[in-house]
């Protein structure tokens, strides 16, 4: 009976495990395959190479400029992403307690950045940067202040994108920040303030605890995005000026199919996707942590 | 089970050739209206120049005629190079017709993605192209080891392209030496009124910055290759990176990555004071709708010893998109239409001065009507310093590209001794000039 019901099981799963064998597992095989050979579009060179390919990119000065590139990008746009949100959801969530004007309504509109593709965003700011007729540079020119070179220049091209990055997604982290705020059982801000705690003790000691679980999960989904992106670089700096915006994903897009080089592209690939696993696996970890705890209590 | 698939066999042979005699492939000219309707669509490659548009927007013509419809897909000259020879080495066919230009028709001749138009075209078709009529410095980049691979639709050489007013305010003439011009760009340079002295192209790109940084190496007596090994780090590439940085100083914010259309905004929003660009831009800064200087652009030559860097744009026919005779001779008649001296003067009559390719049209009173005279001279003037400047060799789009992305790195202020970067890469590209 058991048996039979476990094939019966595995009859209703086998359609979906088949699709996702198509979806998935094809290209991933296909992809691992690709990384094992020097493999030239252009030239026709399909020659098997192991894991020359990885040796050579780890091996290569330019990884080690492009890992650094990485590093700053998605750290530095998923933290400015945090504290703005964070400190969005706060305001809002003050207003809405108090019943303001206007708050419900900001609330949806801080949220309208998120829904615009994110392509559509690389060329709004693409022309918003434009050193000649820029939004930005007209604001200065108003003030009376010298035009900025935004993405013309190594030295800030990539801090302007991740000015244009945390732009579109703060409002993610707000929402979800705020959705985590206003779910926070109220008994217990409520009783601490009773015993005379100010609105600091009260957001380190008591909110942000609660918040943690909400925090982390937002943290790393935006971490994983922000290692997958490629609109803002290709539509934008397309790695430049020079190699100064070249993050991992834009390095293996242009090495696939600006050089045409498939197997140096598929190794790179498959390393930001491993990345991008360790990633998901912590994630998956720490909800399943948190799961268990709140069981627990 | 042998007999049958013998037999299975024979009859698919039998019905190929007897299909395949019925054919246009075998037929004579007249067989070209045999294919009417037969291609339903014909998938285009190219990118959004007004010629094209122009194409597009009279693309109802064709089609009623022919019974196909025409699908334009327009990237920019970066994507669209990227694109067609992804598409073309990996014989997918989805396009029967790519835009071709200097950069790339030796890579895509050599490899047999494109086909010789005298090959692909009957007799009566190849007549009825008029070759002989497009312009020589055209047909010189369209063709390649001695046969015609593309119809040119656009093409040109260098102009020198300054603002009257302000030279004339400053009581200077138009520079005729390099010397001269750097001079008098470092002169005009007036941020504080928002004029700059010059625009270049900084974009990396073998059609971006190496374009425009061409005419100085190859004036220092650079030559892009010698003993088998890129030469472009010898003194000559340095010097005309040392011009072409001393140029940038004078330039708008942000002109170390200038695309060509920044260079032309920058001009026609009048910014820029001088530029040596690509002739074909010369009736773009005269158009009143889009140009705050229309009326006040002088032309000359570009200054000495500067040569003029020619190209063409065009169309050619994709090898692998276009499998059978019918769409063969379909896509031909495309090319025939899409460059013919009516399509040319259709856009003359809709004001499209830049995008020619035809000595008729050039020669023609409703062309001459409508554009500034000085430009004519100019263009006249500068014709025989006009050729191709380029390393024209089936591997030029990487090593152009590759030099690009040096190029830009140095003007950006990333790469600090030109030399160096510039040596770095040539020993980079060995490989390529050996393959």
């Amino acid at each position: 009976m058991l048996k039979s019901s476990r094939l019966g099981a595995y009859a209703f799963l086998a359609p979906s495990l088949l699709c996702l064998a198509l979806i998935i597992g094809y290209p991933l095989v296909s992809a691992v395959s690709a990384s094992l050979y020097r493999w030239n579009l252009m030239s026709g060179l399909h020659r098997w190479h192991g894991i020359g390919n990885y040796i050579s990119i780890l091996t290569d000065p330019a990884t080690g400029q492009v890992a650094v590139v990485t590093v700053i990008y998605t750290v530095l746009s998923v933290v400015l992403e945090l504290a703005l949100g964070f400190g969005l959801a706060l305001l809002i969530r003050q207003g809405l307690a108090r019943k303001l004007m206007g708050f419900p309504l900001m609330r949806a509109i801080l949220c309208l950045p998120v829904v615009i593709a994110p392509l559509i965003w690389a060329f709004y700011f693409r022309s918003i940067y434009s050193p000649q007729f820029g939004f930005f540079n007209i604001v200065l020119g108003w003030l009376g202040l010298s035009a900025v070179p935004w993405v013309n220049s190594p030295a800030l091209a990539l801090y302007s994108l991740v000015i244009a990055d945390v732009w579109q997604w703060t409002p993610f982290m707000f929402a979800v920040i705020l959705a985590g705020l206003l779910t926070l059982p109220g008994d217990v801000t409520e009783a601490a303030r009773v015993d005379g705690a100010s609105f600091r003790q009260i957001l380190w000691r008591i909110e942000l605890p609660l918040l943690q679980p909400v925090l982390l999960v937002a943290v790393l989904l935006r971490l994983i995005d922000a290692l997958k992106n490629i609109d803002l670089f290709i539509v934008i700096t397309q790695g430049g000026p020079g190699t100064s915006t070249e993050i991992l994903n834009f390095y293996a897009f242009s090495t696939s199919f600006q050089d045409f080089q498939v197997g140096r592209g598929a190794a790179l690939a498959l390393i930001v996707f491993v990345i991008i696993m360790v990633l998901v696996m912590l994630l998956l970890a720490s909800m399943r942590r948190f799961s268990r705890a709140e069981s627990k209590a | 089970m042998k007999n049958l698939i013998k037999s299975g066999t024979s009859l698919t042979m039998i019905a190929t050739a007897v299909a395949f005699m019925a054919s246009p492939a075998f037929a004579s000219d007249a067989d070209v209206s045999a294919c009417v309707g037969k291609v339903p669509t014909l998938n285009i490659l190219s990118e959004p120049t007004t010629s094209i548009q122009y194409m597009n927007s009279v693309s109802s013509e064709f089609e009623k005629k022919w019974g196909t419809k025409l699908s334009f897909s327009n990237f920019g000259e970066n994507d669209r190079r990227a694109k067609s020879r992804l598409d073309a080495s990996q014989g997918t066919g989805a396009y029967q017709i790519y835009a071709v230009d200097e950069a790339n028709v030796a890579e895509f001749a050599s490899n047999g993605w494109i086909l010789p138009l005298q090959q692909a075209m009957t007799p009566e078709q190849w007549k009825a192209f008029d070759w002989d009529d497009f312009l020589a410095g055209r047909r010189a980049v369209a063709t390649y080891d001695g046969k015609p691979y593309f119809a040119p639709y656009q093409g040109g050489g260098d102009l020198m392209m300054y603002r009257k007013d302000i030279l004339a305010a400053h009581h200077l003439n138009p520079p005729t030496t390099v010397e001269d011009y750097v001079k008098d760009v470092a002169l005009l340079n007036d941020p504080s009124h928002g004029v700059y002295g010059t625009a270049l192209r900084g974009k990396r790109g073998s059609g971006m910055n190496v374009w425009r940084w061409q005419p100085f190496f190859i004036a220092d007596g650079g030559q892009w290759v010698a003993d088998g090994k890129p030469d472009f780090d010898s003194a000559a590439g340095v010097k005309a990176t040392d011009t072409y940085l001393e140029l940038m100083k004078y330039s708008p914010p942000g002109g170390a990555t200038y695309a060509w259309s920044e260079v032309i905004e920058g001009f026609r929003s009048g910014q820029v004071a001088m530029m040596i660009e690509s002739d074909v831009f010369g009736p773009w800064v005269e158009d009143p709708t889009k140009s705050r200087v229309a009326g006040k652009v002088g032309y000359a030559p570009p200054p000495e010893p500067l040569p003029s860097a020619g190209f063409a744009h065009g169309l050619a026919i994709s090898a692998k998109g276009n499998p059978t005779p019918c769409s063969k001779l379909i896509a031909s008649q495309f090319l025939i239409w899409a460059t013919s001296r009516e399509n040319e003067m259709g856009r003359v009559q809709a004001g499209i001065l830049g995008d020619l390719a035809r000595t008729s049209t050039i020669d023609s009173q409703a062309y001459r009507a409508k554009v500034n005279p000085d430009y004519v001279t100019a263009l006249l003037a500068t014709a025989p310093r006009t050729r191709l400047l380029i390393w024209n060799n089936p591997n030029w789009p990487r090593f152009g590209d590759e030099l690009g992305l040096t190029l830009e790195s140095i003007f950006t202020g990333q790469q600090k001794n030109v030399k160096q970067a510039l040596q770095n890469t040539a020993s980079d590209l060995e490989d390529v000039v050996s393959d």
